[in-house]
Formats: C-alpha cells, sequence, structure tokens
C-alpha cells in the first residue's frame, strides 16, 4: 500500500504493461475464458430446464449439493482448529505437519481416491475394524463425503492459517486481561477478526466439493442417487447423451462462476470488515 | 479481440498437429494410430510380441479406453488409423457418423464372467449362488453407457435377475480393479479381463443367454493418417497369427456371418478356440 502511494505521488505515465505483454495476457485470458465460453454457446440453454426435468440429471446434482453442503460442514469444524493450530502453534513439529496437511492440494484425485481406499476400504487399514461395526463406507454417500472433505479441507486449512498469522495477539492479551477464557476469546475475538478468510474458505471448499470427480469415482463408486455426482454423471451421459451433459455441465459452471465472484469477483467488497 | 487470438491458438494447435502426419510423407514406415477398447489390450500386446508380424505392426502404440470414450472422441475429429470397438452397436455408430473406411472386420467375441477376488470375502460357489444372494452381496458392474454395461443390462433382463449394483463403473477396467482389490464381493467383466488379472480373480462362468456377447471389431478410418501400416494391421488381424493372439488372450473367435445368434452357438464350444489355436501355431 505505501509503496503504490508513493509511487503515485510521482507519477510518469507507466503504462498496467509492456505492450508485448500485453498479447500474451490476452492469450491466457482467451485460454481459460474461450472454452467455458464455447462450452456454453453449444449447450441449449432454452432446453436446459428441460433436460434437467430427467431423474439421472436431477438426482445427480441434488446428490451433489448435499454431500458438498455437509462435507463443507465437516471442514468448516476441522479446518478451523487444524488452521489456527498451524497459524499459531510453536513446535517444529508442526513444520513437518504443514506440508502433509495440504498434500490432498498438489495430489492427482485419482491418487487421493486410492489413498482413501487402503484407509477405509473393506481391504483397507480401517476396514476391517469397520465392517465389525457393521458399517461399510465404499459404495456409500458417506464415501463422496469423505472423498470431498480429503481434497477440500486443505483449502480451509490454508485459508484460516494464513489470516490468523496476520492477527496480533495483542487483541487476544486484551480479552485476556479482561477476563475473558480461550474459547470465549476466540469466538468473540479471533474469529470476527478473520471472517473473510473464512468465509472464502468456506466458498472455495463448497467449490472444490463440488467439481470432486477422480477421488469419488475411484473410492465411493457411482451408483445412481447415492454416489453419482453431478461431475461423474457428466462423464458418463457426455459419452450417451452429449446435449444432457451440456445442460447439467452449464449448471454446474453457474454455480462454480457464482461462487469465484463471492470471493474474487465484483461482489466481494461485501464480505470485507468495515473500517 | 477474443476472436483474433482464438485464431492464432487454434492455428498454432493446428500447426503442432500437422506436423508428425507431414512427416510421414517421406517413406518412413511409421505404426498406425491405433484406438482401442481397454479389453483388446492384452491381444494387441501378444500381436505386437508375435516375431512373425510386420514392423509397423509389432511397433504400434494403441491407445486404450472404453469404446464409448473413443466414439465421442472421434465425433469430435479426433484422427486415427485404426479403431477397435468392443461392441457392432458403437462400430454401427462410427459407421454412420462416416468415420469408417470400406467394411469392419469382426475380430473375436467377448462375454461376460461373475469374477470373484481370490479369497472371495462373499464366499460365492456359483452364479446360482450369486443370483441367490444379490441383494447382500456388494456387487460392481459398468454403467449402461459402455459395452459391458450393455451386457450386464442384457443378462438382467434375460435371466430376469437384479443384479443390484452397489457401484456402476465408467469402464471394465474399473469393475476388474474393485474386485481384485477385494472392495466388492463379485462383479461381472469380460471373460478376456478377468484371464489377464491371473490369480487375482476368480472365475464363476454366467448360464448361456440372449444377447450375452459382444464382438470385438476392428475399422479402417475414412480418412487414414498411415495408410499402407494400417492395411498392414487389417491384414494381420483376419490372419491366423491374428486370430490366435485374440484367442490365446482369452476371446473367443468371432462370428462366421453377421447374425449374432452363430456368436453365441461359438460362445459356449471351447473346441473351437482350441482348435483355431492349433491352426495358429
Amino acid at each position: 500500500m505505501v509503496g503504490r502511494s508513493s509511487r503515485l505521488r510521482s507519477r510518469p505515465a507507466i503504462p498496467v504493461l509492456p505492450p508485448a505483454l500485453g498479447v500474451l495476457a490476452l492469450l491466457g485470458a482467451a485460454l481459460l475464458v474461450g472454452p467455458v465460453v464455447a462450452l456454453v454457446l453449444q449447450a441449449d440453454l432454452l432446453a436446459v430446464p428441460d433436460l434437467l426435468g430427467g431423474d439421472r440429471a436431477r438426482d445427480a446434482l441434488v446428490l451433489s449439493l448435499w454431500t458438498a453442503g455437509v462435507s463443507t460442514l465437516i471442514c468448516l469444524l476441522l479446518g478451523v482448529p487444524l488452521g489456527l493450530l498451524l497459524g499459531r502453534g510453536r513446535s517444529p513439529l508442526l513444520r513437518w505437519l504443514r506440508p502433509l496437511v495440504l498434500l490432498p492440494l498438489v495430489l492427482p484425485p485419482v491418487v487421493a481416491g486410492v489413498a482413501l481406499l487402503a484407509a477405509f476400504g473393506r481391504a483397507g487399514m480401517l476396514g476391517g475394524t469397520l465392517e465389525l461395526l457393521g458399517l461399510q463406507v465404499t459404495f456409500t454417500s458417506a464415501a463422496v463425503v469423505l472423498a470431498q472433505s480429503f481434497v477440500a479441507l486443505p483449502f480451509m486449512v490454508l485459508s484460516v492459517e494464513s489470516a490468523v498469522q496476520g492477527v496480533s495477539r495483542e487483541y487476544e492479551e486484551a480479552a485476556a486481561t479482561m477476563g475473558a477464557g480461550p474459547l470465549a476469546t476466540l469466538w468473540w475475538v479471533v474469529l470476527p477478526l478473520i471472517r473473510p478468510a473464512l468465509t472464502a474458505g468456506v466458498v472455495l471448499v463448497f467449490a472444490r466439493c463440488l467439481g470432486e470427480f477422480g477421488a469419488t469415482l475411484a473410492f465411493a463408486g457411482s451408483a445412481p442417487g447415492i454416489t453419482r455426482t453431478a461431475p461423474v454423471q457428466i462423464y458418463l451421459l457426455q459419452q450417451s447423451d452429449p446435449r444432457t451433459a451440456a445442460a447439467l455441465a452449464t449448471v454446474m459452471i453457474a454455480a462454480a462462476l457464482a461462487v469465484v465472484a463471492v470471493v474474487h469477483g465484483p461482489v466481494r467488497g461485501w464480505f470485507r470488515p468495515r473500517g | 479481440m477474443l476472436a483474433v487470438v482464438l485464431v492464432i491458438i487454434g492455428g498454432l494447435t493446428l500447426a503442432g498437429c500437422a506436423s508428425p502426419a507431414a512427416e510421414d510423407g517421406g517413406g518412413e514406415a511409421e505404426p498406425p494410430v491405433v484406438l482401442s477398447a481397454a479389453s483388446a489390450e492384452p491381444a494387441l500386446e501378444r500381436l505386437a510380441a508375435d516375431p512373425d508380424v510386420a514392423d509397423v505392426v509389432s511397433t504400434m502404440a494403441p491407445e486404450y479406453a472404453g469404446t464409448s470414450t473413443l466414439v465421442s472422441q472421434i465425433d469430435s475429429g479426433r484422427s486415427f488409423d485404426v479403431v477397435f470397438s468392443a461392441s457392432r452397436r458403437h462400430m454401427t455408430e462410427l459407421q454412420d457418423g462416416g468415420h469408417i473406411g470400406g467394411d469392419p472386420l469382426p475380430v473375436a467375441t467377448n462375454r461376460l464372467v461373475l469374477a470373484v477376488p481370490a479369497e472371495n470375502p462373499g464366499e460365492i460357489e456359483s452364479f446360482a449362488d450369486f443370483a441367490d444372494r444379490a441383494e447382500e452381496l456388494t456387487t460392481a458392474i459398468c454403467a449402461p453407457q459402455v459395452p459391458c454395461g450393455m451386457l450386464a443390462g442384457a443378462l438382467s433382463e434375460e435371466l430376469a435377475l437384479d443384479l443390484h449394483a452397489d457401484t456402476e463403473e465408467t469402464s471394465v477396467s474399473s469393475v476388474l480393479s474393485k474386485i481384485s482389490l477385494g472392495e466388492v464381493d463379485a462383479g461381472l467383466v469380460y471373460r478376456t479381463d478377468a484371464a489377464a488379472a491371473g490369480e487375482d480373480v476368480r472365475t464363476l462362468e454366467v448360464p448361456e443367454h440372449d444377447g450375452g456377447t459382444n464382438q470385438m471389431w476392428a475399422g479402417l478410418s475414412a480418412a487414414p493418417t498411415h495408410p499402407q501400416a494400417a492395411e498392414q494391421l487389417m491384414g494381420e488381424l483376419a490372419s491366423e497369427d491374428g486370430r490366435a493372439a485374440f484367442e490365446e488372450s482369452g476371446f473367443l473367435p468371432p462370428p462366421a456371418a453377421e447374425s449374432e445368434d452363430d456368436a453365441e452357438d461359438e460362445g459356449h464350444d471351447d473346441g473351437a478356440a482350441s482348435a483355431a489355436d492349433d491352426a495358429g501355431s
């Protein structure tokens, strides 16, 4: 902020970008926007409501929405404490924990699915124990939620961690001297201060859950209404009924666009703290 | 501006794609571009390893995927020399789309078996045993959009049996991996897949029924980029070496005529397969 205002004072007219880079920037934008525009143009927008009226598309959308919702709650419940621990903790062990926790961000989703099978699958590490309890995770909606939570949790952790590092401990010390316990301090002081990061985290986690494909397919399976989420359904329909696939894809694009607009678009100011 | 940029990107992409084909004009014997149903993999590997086949066949590097995936790629303009379809229906779709030159060649017949993990967690002793307890067992099949799923659907209908599938996978190979990992009690896969999985799975025969087989078809592209190599591969497929490669991989012989009934008659006649093996060696 300081740097920019000092530059403003002595202002020679500097272009935003050297012209050569401007062409590359536009190429980059075209690469990102082009395919999505092409898909929406190709989709028969007027027929979208009819095509989505079919059971297969509707079941998949409903399943995607509720599993992504549950997964987002789980990520909030687990990701906020973990983010606080990583952001505030002093133990050198945390330096080793950090990359491990963020690993799912960079892991190919199919690998994530195989890892989940190794842990929760019937032949996996916990599979025998779960089976004794009469629980089977794979091929149930719980597996979908687990797969989504696994790949999306790092987004929440990362948001909270970087936000909490920017909050001075003085606020918490002040609250403590006024007699607030640790939980009250967290609830009334720290969480309100990092609210924008929490909002961004929730939105990104929800979007990541909606889009989950590889881990779900490898770990949860693909049964209509139970584990076949919208992305999996799109993949299958694309081979047999491309029009319905395009309609379903358009709905996913609209949902993703709404989510990104909230975090990074023109309406992001609504989520900034006042003053 | 956007349009200009898109045109530039398009131009670059086309230039990138066109160059290998242009080099081919030089007369170097390049292998054909082969797109193949995943289930043909063991047979094509076997054919390529045969010392007697032409060089362009032994150096081919087929790309394997579900047949329906390949059909949608070809419909979107993907170029190829020879395509293998795991069902007659998908080959007909390709012909209707004008992608196939000449008549496609039936190369082999495949049928479903019930495969269970080697350790057999569901304690399934026979297909009848499976049919009795289908509801309580964990079962994987292919989705109805892919050829192996079409067969599973026909089986369910013909035998009036609800399979109670817990998952409908997008390809036969992912059904097989769920079985060999022990994640399901049973699954319906091609007999060739079960054969390729070796000791990881146990195979239980499925009762005879109408529509119980799929034919593997090979089709020559209407616009091949390596026409000579493609013709050579088609020739090898029709030869005794080609037949043997498929039959040693667990395929049954192709139908003599177009009719599917003939294929089925050959289907349960193991003598035909071994006779062809002898002829091939």
